[in-house]
């Protein structure tokens, strides 16, 4: 009688042994920008939809979410370094102008037989591949691209005497404007019920990060004609005088003529944030100034719509009522790049898979989950402002998508995107782009913009080789 | 004794592992990677490869790396040497309940005592928010100043180099105060009494009598908290991040750029070993002074 029990017990031990190996659960990890709008949804659909839908296939996966500093650079720094120590996540987002420098390092899994073997990859528009493609390789998907347009506060011109709406055509259409409304700072700040009224600002120094390079310096320097790369020779552009207008524009704003805040005001504390919340303000902070112009990224228009964003204008008066935008001129009619009237530029976020994934089958899964038609639809509609360029043109021609479409909507991708360019997709960018942020300060600090030219053209060189870089009249 | 020597290595031995993992080990490794090209991202990442002494010849030539030296000298100079050693060894005497500076001292003394230490075993981080809660341009002093009708000022960015001086004054001064206090209630009081007989004034006692008395714990605090101070990174890395531009930026934040900010890990602790051969000449060059006078 014992026997027979102990030999029941041990054969079921068995039985629950195969049955624990037979069930043994797949984890993915996942990392999101948690300060993304659309980051709740990743908790709350995409995981949980993807987890149960590949237990009906008989896989059962499990998606754990890493969670990041947030923004842009300590998420940066922590993406690295757990490349680097390979405890980073399986998927993950990445600034699409970082997958260069990041596939070089053998972090990304090459994608490209993965998209070849999937029929909706003919759907991605040109522009949305470029951005996740290097060398020749895919390397990750992207849901949407961004661009940038200039707004401007309607009510602070309306004070100021100025014309609205409003499209300027030059630089010096801008600069005007700044004057009119610098002459009637007190009165116009007195009527709005704020500290301060400031014409304009174009972001700058070393604290904006990246938006100081993107969203200020580079929609002056395309609308001066200039780039930072010279495809053409395949070499970095060390002067021009495209440059020079660019730098002399900042010289002229923070220095010369005092159109924007004091220059100490990009040294300290988190001051992109900052800026954004006085391009929002009309009188909800008192204590704050408000700003009448400001080139940022197009989401902006929705945060100022969302109670739950810091960004939030309060009705009345509403968003608009006094918020609204246009094109970023070039410095005359036809100086821009490629002889452009305006100019603008995109960019955009990717999610990748980390090359050092278990199961890098399931996770293209979960991409091609997250990237699919019908998901991108429905993230359209759950997120107010999401999915607004996307990169399928299938959803593009979709007609509930369509009629989703707000006339703002139509405005960034009817006129804005024909005009908009992209960053270099080169590994060097990224360090480029800390010079230019470097220059910035440099004129903040008071430094005239031919010894910044001088001294950018030189640390260029530098650093990525004198042989690497031009000079262009 | 050959037993207890076997018995004290098997009891050391566990302490010398712990320590050769997470001190030895890692410097080792430290070296190494300054040989190399290794870095965080990019081609470099995938495939490091040996460079030699690149990484040093850069250093060498490097002009942000010697700003940042020259920026800590100034730094550890005015907050350390002049700040809280001057500043404590003051205190000290100001409140030092023997000589009763002044009536009075013994409640007021040990208040300042007490709040000197106070600041000194206060954590770096919460230092760096107290004082970037005064000095922000929203802050408690631009408040104050438009109270008054004044134009408020961005302290941090306009006076960089000077407010993490005071800030890391007001934070360290509380351990040389300490010292100095412990060295001069050690002085014996028949020393300072025979002064009096012989009519020296307050100064003459101080300048002829404590102060010669007082050199060698003096030289030993002064080493120390230049290697502290040295090593300073959090405080003056929360309040300017460096900035602006390069003003503030000392070798412990140029450091941490470069191999953080910039990616450049190999040469990051190319820095750092910079840091280290500066930090060991001074105090080669203190132990030198102080053997000397000694």
């Amino acid at each position: 009688m014992y026997r027979c029990v102990k030999t029941f017990f041990l054969v079921g031990l068995l039985f629950l042994g195969l049955g624990a190996l037979a069930q043994e659960q797949i984890t993915l990890s996942l990392a999101y920008p948690t300060w993304f709008t659309d980051y709740p949804r990743f908790l709350n659909w995409y995981i949980p939809a993807f987890e149960k839908w590949m237990a009906a296939l008989g896989t059962p996966v499990k998606i754990e979410v890493m969670e990041l500093p947030a923004p842009d650079d300590p998420y940066r720094e922590a993406t690295l370094l757990r490349l680097a120590a390979g405890t980073h996540a399986d998927i993950f987002a990445d600034d699409t102008f970082y997958i260069p420098a990041d596939a070089l390092a053998g972090y990304l899994l090459n994608l490209t037989p993965y998209v070849e073997a999937w029929p909706e990859w003919k759907f991605w528009v040109p522009a949305a591949k470029d951005a996740i493609t290097f060398q020749g390789k895919v390397w990750g998907l992207n849901r949407d691209t961004d661009v940038r347009p200039m707004y401007y506060r309607k009510d602070i011109f309306k004070l100021a005497g100025l014309p609205v709406p409003w499209q300027p055509t030059s630089w010096e259409d801008i600069l005007e404007a700044a004057r009119a409304i610098k002459a009637k700072r007190a009165e116009i700040a007195e009527e709005i019920g704020v500290s301060d009224v400031i014409p304009i600002a174009f972001k700058a120094g070393i604290l904006g990060g990246e938006a100081t390079t993107m969203q200020g310096f580079y929609m002056l320097l395309l609308g001066a004609g200039g780039r930072l790369y010279d495809a053409e020779s395949g070499k970095w552009v060390a002067k021009s005088s495209a440059l020079l207008d660019t730098l002399k524009f900042y010289h002229k704003i923070y220095i010369e003529e005092r159109l924007s805040v004091e220059p100490e005001f990009w040294m300290a504390g988190a001051p992109v944030d900052k800026i954004h919340l006085y391009l929002s303000n009309v009188g909800q902070r008192p204590k704050e100034p408000a700003l009448a112009m400001l080139v940022t990224w197009d989401g902006v228009w929705y945060d100022t719509v969302n109670p739950q964003h810091e960004r939030y204008i309060p009705d009345p008066p509403g968003r608009d009522a006094v918020l609204a935008y246009c094109k970023m001129p070039a410095k005359e009619p036809g100086a821009g790049i490629r002889g452009q009237d305006f100019v603008t530029i995109s960019g955009g976020w990717g999610m990748v898979i980390n090359a050092a994934t278990q199961y890098p089958d399931i996770a293209f899964e979960f991409l091609k989950f997250v990237h699919s038609k019908g998901e991108m639809l429905a993230n359209r509609i759950a997120v107010p402002g999401s999915i607004r360029l996307p990169a399928r043109w299938d959803l593009i021609e979709d007609p509930v998508y369509q009629k989703l479409a707000t006339s703002y909507d139509v405005f960034c991708a009817t006129e804005l995107v024909p005009l908009t360019t992209v960053r270099p997709g080169l590994p060097e960018y990224p360090k480029v782009s800390d010079l230019v942020q470097e220059a910035t300060e440099k004129i903040l600090l008071g430094e005239k913009p031919e010894d910044v030219l001088e001294w950018y053209a030189g640390t260029l060189a530098a650093m990525v080789g004198a042989e690497n870089v031009i000079e262009l009249p | 004794m050959k037993k207890n020597l076997g018995v004290l290595a098997i009891l050391l031995v566990p302490a010398f592992v712990l320590w050769s993992i997470f001190m030895l080990g890692p410097a080792i490794w430290g070296i190494r990677l300054t040989f190399t090209n290794e870095a965080l991202t990019g081609p470099a990442a995938r495939d490091p490869e040996f460079i030699g002494l690149a990484n040093y010849q850069r250093l060498m030539r490097d002009p942000y790396f010697w700003g940042s030296v020259y920026r800590s000298f100034v730094f550890v100079l005015g907050s350390a040497i002049i700040g809280q050693a001057g500043l404590g060894l003051l205190l000290a005497m100001l409140t030092s309940e023997r000589r009763r500076v002044w009536s009075r001292i013994r409640l007021t003394g040990r208040l300042a005592t007490t709040l000197c230490w106070l600041a000194w075993v206060t954590p770096e981080t919460l230092i760096g928010w107290c004082w970037i809660s005064f000095l922000d341009y929203n802050g408690v002093l631009n408040q104050t100043i438009k109270a008054l009708g004044f134009e408020p000022v961005y302290w941090m960015v306009r006076y960089g180099m000077l407010s993490i001086i005071l800030a890391n004054i007001w934070w360290g001064t509380g351990w040389s105060m300490m010292l100095f206090k412990a060295a001069l209630e050690s002085i014996p009081r028949e020393v300072e009494e025979a002064a009096d007989v012989d009519g020296a004034s307050s100064w003459q006692k101080f300048r002829y009598v404590i102060l010669p008395l007082l050199r060698r714990p003096i030289f030993v605090n002064v080493l120390l908290i230049t290697i502290w101070t040295y090593g300073v990174f959090g405080l003056p890395f929360m309040m300017t991040g460096g900035g602006p531009g390069h003003r503030t930026e000392l070798m412990t934040i140029y450091a941490y750029k470069t191999g953080f900010k910039y990616f450049e890990i190999a040469y990051g602790t190319t820095v750092s070993i910079g840091i280290l051969f500066i930090t060991l000449i001074l105090a080669l060059v203190y132990h030198r002074l102080l053997a000397r006078k000694a």
